[in-house]
């Protein structure tokens, strides 16, 4: 198609969007003075109303920042540990590799934007196929002596460094035997962006290449960051608008940095080592914090302190990577002084007994080359009962990677699990064997019927209904 | 005057529906075939083979919408026309610009004598339209239908020229990719 044919095909457009678009341009525009009023007073919200806060990690020298405690009558200003939060929504069900808005830099702009919730999304940030791959793949293996592939998924974060910021993508290639000789394999990539404040627009002044690693953030080339809430707010404040017309659209994307920290206005804050957040600016008149729930990925929601748990209770929502709802429940102490949230399905009105074909079967995960795959993260308790006698699961281990378990869910009757367990007893298979989930106050989540476990030596149970 | 009793004259060969077209529509013809040709005496002389061009052709079309009838009438007369007097050289205004805009997404995908299936590109353009947001398609469809300045869509949308030009870039893009992946072009 070349653009007289493009121009002449757009006399097909549907009527009510010339409309609207004629209407666009010659309705006039909204009053100028409004829009400045209307910032002021949000930013002034937001800096009132809104504790900063970050996942905490394991220690237990994390300072604290003063927040306002809206349960109190009088407001309350007492200090708690910050703790991020982010919740990107979809409203239709994307395909597997896609992945929710988020509000990143705009090389053209200058600017923070939010980009479409549309994967393939074509713009500076994330057009990278076709001839903007080879490009980009042939600097790679110039810089690293890397591989040349096609991009099969990929992920951008920003991380803040005071004025300037990181962009990091990370990307899952499929490598070219042409050019690469090593064969059809996947490996992942990163490449990282440094901009910089330039006259109030970033511009990039840096870039690394880093082949073929798997943990996003390298030692090289991030170390501890920090950023103003300045830039913090301006940030929010701009993901905040955004989502009038993308309900995607979601702050920053911070990939897990194992013994990193961030600093915010000069406090410093220990990252936990499940950190894959994506802060949610929805701030309408006061703030909600709204959790990304990635199963593919691995996130703990954990807070430092019970006072986060009262002020945010009756505002948190959690949404999986499909976008669907689950309504915060409650919070519970975890063991080294975590809390961890249950949740419930609004769908479902009693939710102590859901199907766990039903709850799974509508709970399609992102980064899943199948649908019905399904990952835990570990703040949820497990508990299997065998022939009446409950069990408590602490720990799991699947494909020697622990601390998650891994559900291969069948809408069908086809399911299986691993479970590790630590009793060490011989080995034998049941009959009757259902698998709980509840949390720590012993709230049944979900059950489910399971038929055939077999304990194998090691304490490592292996089931798989027929 | 609705549309449905405007195309009711054109039906009874009652000109009157000429006068109710240009009194309900002639603006927005106008202002069509103005950016395009940017002459004010050939926009008028485009609206009024626009109007003809509308009375031999309803009956038997019978469009749903006069607007859209008209507007697309009116885009490709004026589009004829520019053609004809910039045949040899680069035109002035805003078509070049945003031919440009376009062939830098589009001239890659195929060449002109390629036959589509117009019914079904034009159901999956629409299809496209309706994945985007309100702005951007507000955006497109001002830049590369009405043939708005950058600065003009700008400006009413409150964003930069920057900003018009990413999300047109983008969107173009996306287009081009989404046409790609129906196997339209």
């Amino acid at each position: 198609m070349n653009s007289s044919q493009f121009f002449d095909l757009l006399n097909e457009t549907d009527s009510n969007y010339l409309a609207a678009a004629h209407k666009s341009m010659t309705e006039k525009p909204a009053r100028a003075w409004f829009r400045p009023a209307l910032i002021a007073a949000c930013l002034t919200l937001v800096l009132l109303a809104i504790p900063v806060g970050i996942m905490i990690g394991k220690s237990n020298n994390t300072p604290q920042v003063p927040v306002i405690d809206p349960s109190t009558s009088d407001h309350t200003v007492t200090t708690v540990a910050p703790h991020t939060t982010e919740a990107p929504k979809t409203t239709a069900r994307p395909s597997i590799l896609d992945i929710p808005g988020a509000t990143v830099f705009d090389e053209n702009d200058g600017r923070f934007e939010t980009i479409n919730r549309d994967p393939y999304y074509s713009g500076p940030i994330y057009d990278l196929t076709g001839a903007q791959t080879i490009a980009w793949a042939k600097r790679i293996k110039k810089e690293n002596d890397a591989v040349l592939g096609v991009v099969k998924d990929y992920t951008s974060v920003i991380v803040p460094d005071g004025k300037a910021f990181y962009r990091i993508t990370t990307m899952e290639i499929t490598v070219l035997e042409d050019y690469s000789g090593i064969g059809s394999e996947t490996i992942k990539a990163v490449y990282t962006n440094r901009y910089e404040l330039d006259s109030n627009v970033y511009r990039p002044v840096s870039q690394y290449f880093i082949g073929d690693v798997i943990e996003p953030l390298s030692e090289t080339t991030i170390k501890d960051f920090s950023i103003s809430n300045d830039m913090f707010q301006e940030a929010l404040e701009c993901t905040r608008k955004s989502k009038e017309t993308n309900p995607c659209a979601s702050l920053l994307l911070l990939k897990k940095s194992e013994g990193k920290t961030l600093t915010i206005d000069e406090k410093i804050y220990n990252l936990s080592d499940y950190a894959n957040y994506v802060l949610d600016a929805s701030f309408e008149y006061e703030p909600q914090f709204d959790f990304f729930f990635d199963p593919s990925q691995r996130i703990a929601f954990i807070f430092r302190s019970s006072l986060i748990r009262e002020v945010f209770m009756n505002r948190l929502a959690i949404h999986d990577s499909m976008g669907y709802l689950f309504k915060f429940e409650e919070s519970y102490n975890l063991f080294d002084n975590r809390i961890a949230l249950s949740f419930s399905i609004p769908k479902f009105t009693d939710h102590k007994n859901y199907e766990v074909d039903s709850i799974f079967s509508e709970m399609l995960f992102m980064g899943s080359e199948n649908p019905t795959k399904l990952t835990i993260n570990p703040a949820y308790q497990w508990a299997v009962t065998i022939e009446g006698v409950k069990y408590d699961i602490a720990r799991f281990n699947v494909d020697n990677r622990e601390a998650y378990i891994k559900i291969y869910l069948d809408l069908g009757p086809d399911f299986s699990f691993n479970l590790f367990d630590y009793n060490e007893n011989n080995q034998y298979t049941y009959e009757n064997v259902r698998l709980d989930i509840y949390d720590r106050e012993g709230n049944l989540f979900c059950y489910s019927p399971l038929t055939n476990i077999q304990r194998i030596p090691g304490g490592y149970t292996h089931t798989k209904l027929n | 005057m609705n549309d449905q009793d405007i195309i009711a004259l054109f039906e009874a060969r009652d000109e009157q529906a000429i006068k109710e077209c240009q009194t309900v529509y002639g603006n927005y013809c106008h202002s069509i075939a103005l950016r395009i040709l940017q002459n004010q005496e050939d926009a008028e002389e485009c609206v009024a083979d626009s109007l003809l061009r509308a009375w031999n052709t309803i009956p038997p079309e019978k469009p749903r919408s006069l607007a859209s009838y008209l507007g697309a009438i009116t885009r490709n007369i004026a589009y004829d026309c520019y053609r004809k007097r910039y045949r040899q050289k680069r035109g002035k205004g805003e078509i070049p610009l945003a031919f440009e805009e376009i062939e830098n997404v589009f001239a890659a995908s195929g060449s002109p004598d390629e036959d589509f299936d117009r019914m079904a590109l034009a159901q999956t353009l629409n299809r496209f339209l309706a994945t985007l947001s309100e702005r951007d398609r507000n955006i497109l469809l001002a830049r590369y239908y009405f043939v708005y300045s950058v600065k003009e869509i700008a400006k009413k949308h409150g964003k930069s020229e920057k900003y018009v030009r990413v999300v047109l870039d983008r969107t173009l893009k996306k287009l081009k990719k989404y046409l790609e992946k129906e196997n339209s072009i």
